[in-house]
């Protein structure tokens, strides 16, 4: 607890930005004075001659922080911020020579300074000062940068998942709505399949509300949702119409994103047997082979089917056209051929 | 290693007094010039008598070394001072460099022949320099001395910045001869800094 609380007290002190320049100027102050000393211990004259000697490294420092750099540098005038960089350094450093050579006696009459370092020896430590701190703004702004970036992609990655969410909660309505449209089929009939589709139906609601919730979800779990669907689809339709479903290869290991190939099946079989009872077809074939998985779904187009306009086909489609792109971008193919009998999809995804 | 005896009497006893040795000349080689008005005999009078006379070989000022076999130098002076000490004439000689600094003209003395009556003594003798300011003239010499106990009081008190080491007799200036010449031509003219002239003429 107190560990954490000295944490975050140092986190705050250390963003501080008043507080880090006062930590740079007190370890260049002390360091150059030692540095400066002319004997094994140091005498008030030493502090003194210090302090001065910072003047023109202060100026010649914050020149560039705060002017050169934000107005010229920022905005990518590149050759002017090198030649405005040399002129500050000269300068600053004829700032240095001035400064002992004649401020100080005006300054601090009785005392004896001379300028004690030539003017390339100055220039150099004009360089190194204006070198470090310029490294020390680019990389702090490069630091806040990837930062911003890490939010934006945070931000993104929300809205991605928000939009998810939204495209599924549209898909859950939309099955149900249709399985109950399909058992409402079979009870009007009298089928005796009523209770098993109830139950199929049972099973595919627990599997979109609970357990359809994630990212991912393995690959062979998917499949089991649908062929529980195909099968509730066949006890609801006509002995005459011709459905055909067909799996190869193992879907061991392998993770899809849920509920994907749903809408083209549920639409294959709305569009297909319940356009035409008596001579519809639904064609089915999967195949996973390596890290791709190839869904092939054909179906007739019904003569109801071109005179009825249904809007929940629209919103089933797009939106796996949608979730395909936020969620597989790059990695899927997506063909959908219409003809006029038929009507067909194939979609294959690299799982990897 | 020969014999010395120590002087301390007279212009010796002025340089010691009254200057603060530097281990480094005040000169460069650059900064050297010569005056022929400088040779000649001169009364200092309690001071004693000053012969200077003209080198025609270059000193080695390397205490640690010392080597006066060196080829031929135009602008070294040697100075002989001659003085009377209860009944004996006793003598200094010095290496002396005219030099020219912010057109102010200074001379560096350093001593090169005096005597220590105590051999083992001597080998602990730190040879220095010390300067004065000078105007020649045909018949008189005026030497500036700087004021030691101005310097002294100005280092006590941390109001200059020079290199400097103390010792039991007093400080030794160990700047670099690049900031004496930067201190000589920024306070060179400062009054406080000079002693009243010793004014010489000409014999």
């Amino acid at each position: 607890m107190r560990t954490e609380t000295f944490k975050k007290y140092f986190l705050r002190l250390a963003g501080n930005r008043i507080l880090q320049h006062i930590i740079f100027w007190t370890a260049s102050y002390l360091f150059l004075l030692k540095f400066f000393s002319t004997s094994n211990h140091l005498e008030k004259i030493d502090y003194i001659y210090t302090a001065l000697f910072h003047l023109s490294l202060v100026a010649a420092v914050y020149i560039n922080l705060w002017i050169l750099i934000p107005r010229v540098l920022r905005k990518g005038r590149y050759l002017v911020y090198f030649l405005c960089l040399i002129a500050l350094i000269y300068l600053s450093a004829a700032f240095n020579q001035l400064t002992f050579n004649h401020l100080v006696d005006l300054v601090l009459p009785g005392y004896y300074f001379i300028s004690y370092y030539e003017i390339t020896d100055i220039l150099k430590f004009v360089f190194v000062y204006v070198a470090l701190t310029s490294l020390l703004k680019l990389s702090k702004g490069w630091f806040l940068l990837t930062q911003a970036e890490k939010q934006l992609m945070a931000i993104r990655q929300e809205k991605v998942e928000t939009e998810l969410k939204a495209l599924k909660s549209q898909i859950n309505p939309h099955f149900l709505f249709n399985s109950l449209n399909n058992i409402y089929s079979l009870s009007l009939s009298n089928s005796g399949n009523a209770p098993a589709a109830i139950l199929k139906l049972s099973e595919l609601m627990r599997y979109m509300l609970y357990e359809s919730n994630v990212e991912r979800i393995p690959l062979k779990q998917e499949l089991r949702f649908m062929d529980n669907y195909i099968e509730l689809q066949r006890l609801r339709s006509d002995k005459r119409s011709r459905i055909e479903y067909s799996k190869k290869g193992s879907p061991a290991g392998k993770s899809i994103a849920p509920l994907l190939f749903l809408p083209f099946i549920e639409n294959a079989f709305k569009h297909g047997i319940k356009g035409d009872p008596s001579g519809g077809y639904v064609q089915i074939r999967l195949a996973i082979l390596k890290g791709n998985v190839d869904l092939y779904v054909e179906n007739n187009r019904g003569k109801v089917d071109r005179v009825e306009k249904d809007e929940f086909n629209g919103i089933g489609l797009s939106n796996v056209k949608r979730r395909l792109e936020l969620i597989y971008p790059g990695k899927y193919e997506l063909d959908i051929q219409e003809g006029q009998k038929n009507f067909s999809v194939r979609i294959k995804l690299d799982l990897t | 290693m020969k014999a010395r005896t120590v002087l301390i009497i007279g212009f010796l006893a002025l340089l010691a007094a009254s200057c603060i040795p530097s281990l480094f000349p005040l000169y460069t080689e650059k900064d050297l010039v010569t005056d022929d008005r400088l040779t000649g005999t001169w009364d200092a009078g309690d001071d004693g008598i000053w012969i200077i006379e003209r080198l025609d070989f270059k000193p080695n000022t390397n205490p640690l070394n010392p080597d006066w076999t060196s080829p031929a130098e135009q602008k070294s002076y040697r100075l002989k001072v001659m003085e009377q000490h209860e009944g004996d004439t006793l003598s200094a000689e010095f290496v002396m460099h005219m030099l020219v600094l912010g057109g102010r003209y200074y001379l560096n003395y350093f001593p090169s022949e005096y005597t220590l009556d105590h051999e083992f003594l001597s080998w602990f003798m730190i040879e220095a320099n010390n300067f004065s300011r000078v105007t020649v003239s045909q018949d008189s010499l005026v030497l500036n001395f700087f004021n030691p106990s101005y310097l002294r009081t100005l280092i006590d008190q941390n109001r200059i910045r020079i290199a400097h080491i103390r010792h039991d007799n007093g400080i030794l200036i160990t700047a670099p001869t690049r900031d004496l010449q930067k201190f000589m031509v920024k306070y060179g003219n400062e009054k406080d800094f000079l002693l009243s002239p010793d004014i010489l003429k000409r014999i």
